[in-house]
């Protein structure tokens, strides 16, 4: 603050001077030699171009009047999922993992009311992956499902490894829950016994 | 009222030094000029003032009371009574759940003291009370360098009041529950009535045309034939209007609270045309209750409730909701005998635990779930399939539960009303 009024001080007393320069007495130390009218210009010039360049971190301001036209505005249900899906980027751990453990309670809920499975039974189906046919949505939930190296390979090429796609492809294996007309865990359950006994009678010789 | 710097004019007093500096140095009196013209503007930018706006703002609707879905004409006229303007910004303060339909609710003008501005648009009634906002005055200085807003309050307050016009839907399948009174719900208890129940043996004094004369003749034993009472119901329309309830499938579409509360007045009109006692009341942060009675004065002042009771505005309230406590208080406040109609769109795991819990208390719950769920999103999808469990969940506890999608109202309950009599 003592400098600013310094400064100031000394501006004043500059400009009282240079008018009574201009305006015919004669101020001691003031010349308008070739050398000194040089050196104030180069230092307004400097001045100047501090200010011009200021300019550029500066944007326009204007008072955000917001829509008032529009009606208000209510959410859908679903949209912190989806916010979160993309402000992460999927990468946040907390978040991802919140959102894994809530698809996780959703599917087994899912299985307890259209597949008729206890609650044990259904957490026993999502820990082991057979609950759908879909490996990606298995794995994700937790299960320790097999997943080939050329399909892990196609996934990455095709864009669908990110945590939004896994998370899609999840959320439409819990959806067909709902839509399948016969139970998911069913139907698995018997083709995996149908797979181990072809494995069984191929073995034979 | 708030002043700020535009910062149109940022960096002025750079280009006036800049082109002095040069003519110095260069030794062109040309460039001197410039300057000058550069601190011209300068002081142009720095000196004038956004001024102080001293507004008369008047609001005229071209219909205060309308129907739903009417469309009123608004018209503002802003006089102003202090300084000349040069440059004024005028947006109206639209209340929050109206659209404007046509025209626009800005006006950028300049004002000379004395003279008055008009302009007008349209918005489209929905049901409630909806009281516009003060106007929002942008004013700024003529270089634009500053800019001061504030609020301008009309010389009255604008209020729109729109109600709703209590149309009856079809028939509301009830539950058992009834009051001792005659009405539509048929019971299990044997009486009087159209629909055959039962038969007992004759006791002294039984009406004539109650006894079962076929079975006098085929066996001789006196019989006296029994019907199916029919009794009123009292219903109590619990509406969700807490926060978590306003969510709507598109932005901008009528929200659930919206189409709950008018599923609300179809099934008030339709329960109090066939003689049922109805009461409504909220789980909303607001004061909420119409204890359950009928005729044609308890209509009037449903139409009062539904249409401006806070509680079931189409605009979510800020204030804390305590739902364990606002349970208990409805709990205490719902009469033994009443049936509760519950208006929610499940939103979330406390909707379904409030109706498990008025189940449980043996006020015989029957959901009606506007959905506000889509599927376009992967988020959206999880939503929905979480909305469908609780769906199932509640229908696993007992608790009849109509699915409002699309489809109008009645549609939907003619298909409940099947599924429920199988």
């Amino acid at each position: 603050m003592r400098t600013r009024s310094l400064v100031a001080g000394v501006g004043v007393a500059a400009v009282l001077g240079g008018l009574a320069a201009l305006a015919g007495f004669v101020v001691p130390g003031l010349s308008a030699t070739f050398v000194f009218v040089t050196i104030v210009g180069i230092v307004a010039g400097v001045q100047g171009l501090r200010y011009a360049l200021g300019r550029r971190n500066v944007d326009y301001r204007s008072t955000d009047t917001g829509d008032p036209e529009l009606r208000y505005r209510v959410p859908t249900p679903g949209d912190d999922v989806d916010r979160r899906l993309v402000g992460a980027g999927g990468w946040r751990r907390t978040g991802a993992s919140n959102l894994r453990t809530r698809i996780r309670e959703v599917a087994i809920e899912s299985l307890v009311l259209h597949d008729n499975c206890s609650p044990e039974a259904a957490e026993e189906h999502v820990e082991a992956g057979t609950w759908t046919d879909d490996p990606v949505a298995a794995r994700y939930l937790g299960a320790d499902v097999p997943l080939s190296w050329v399909t892990r390979l196609s996934l990455v090429v095709r864009g669908e490894s990110s945590t939004p796609a896994r998370v899609s492809r999840t959320v439409a294996a819990v959806e067909a829950i709902h839509d399948g007309d016969d139970s998911v865990t069913e139907r698995r359950r018997e083709r995996g016994r149908d797979s181990a006994a072809d494995t069984v009678g191929e073995g034979r010789p | 009222m708030r002043d700020i710097e535009t910062n149109r004019w940022t960096g002025i007093e750079g280009a006036a030094l800049i082109a002095g500096a040069a003519g110095v140095v260069l030794q062109q009196p040309s460039l001197l000029l410039v300057a000058g013209v550069g601190v011209a503007y300068t002081a142009y930018a720095w000196l004038s003032d956004a001024p102080d706006p001293r507004l008369d703002v008047e609001r005229t609707l071209s219909e205060t009371t309308p129907d739903t879905e009417e469309e009123v004409r608004v018209t503002v006229t802003v006089t102003n009574a202090g300084t000349t303007l040069t440059d004024l910004r005028l947006i109206d303060g639209v209340p929050p759940a109206l659209e404007v339909t046509d025209g626009s609710a800005r006006l950028g003008t300049a004002l000379r003291p004395g003279k008055s501005a008009t302009f007008s648009y349209s918005v489209e009634a929905v049901r409630g009370e909806h009281v516009w906002e003060p106007l929002r005055a942008v004013v700024r200085s003529p270089s634009a360098e500053r800019e001061h807003s504030e609020t301008v309050a009309s010389t009255e307050e604008t209020t729109l009041r729109c109600a709703p016009s209590l149309e009856a839907t079809s028939d509301l399948p009830l539950r058992g529950l009834t009051t001792q009174y005659t009405g539509r719900v048929a019971t299990d208890v044997a009486g009087d009535g159209l629909e055959f129940y039962s038969t007992r043996e004759y006791r002294r004094g039984d009406p004539l045309n109650r006894i079962d004369w076929n079975r006098r003749a085929r066996t001789g034993e006196m019989a006296t034939l029994e019907f199916r009472e029919e009794r009123a119901a009292t219903v109590v329309l619990v509406v969700d209007a807490r926060r978590e309830s306003y969510v709507a499938g598109e932005a901008g579409g009528q929200n659930a609270v919206e189409r709950s509360v008018d599923a609300a007045t179809r099934a008030f009109s339709s329960l109090l045309d066939s003689g049922d006692r109805v009461g409504v009341t909220a789980l909303s942060p607001r004061e909420c209750w119409l204890a359950p009675a009928t005729g044609a004065d308890h209509r009037t002042r449903a139409r009062e409730l539904f249409a401006a009771n806070p509680a079931l505005a189409p605009t979510p309230s800020d204030e804390p909701y305590y739902p364990i406590v606002a349970l208990r208080r409805l709990r205490r406040r719902l009469p033994s005998d009443a049936q509760v109609l519950f208006f929610s769109p499940l939103a979330d795991d406390l909707a379904v635990t409030a109706a498990r819990r008025l189940d449980a208390y043996g006020h015989l719950v029957t959901v009606v779930s506007p959905d506000p769920t889509t599927g376009d999103t992967t988020g959206h999808r999880l939503a929905r399939v979480e909305r469908r469990n609780r769906l199932a969940r509640l229908r696993r506890a007992g608790l009849r539960v109509v699915d409002w999608g699309e489809r109008p109202l009645a549609t939907e309950l003619a298909r409940a009303g099947r599924r429920w009599s199988r």
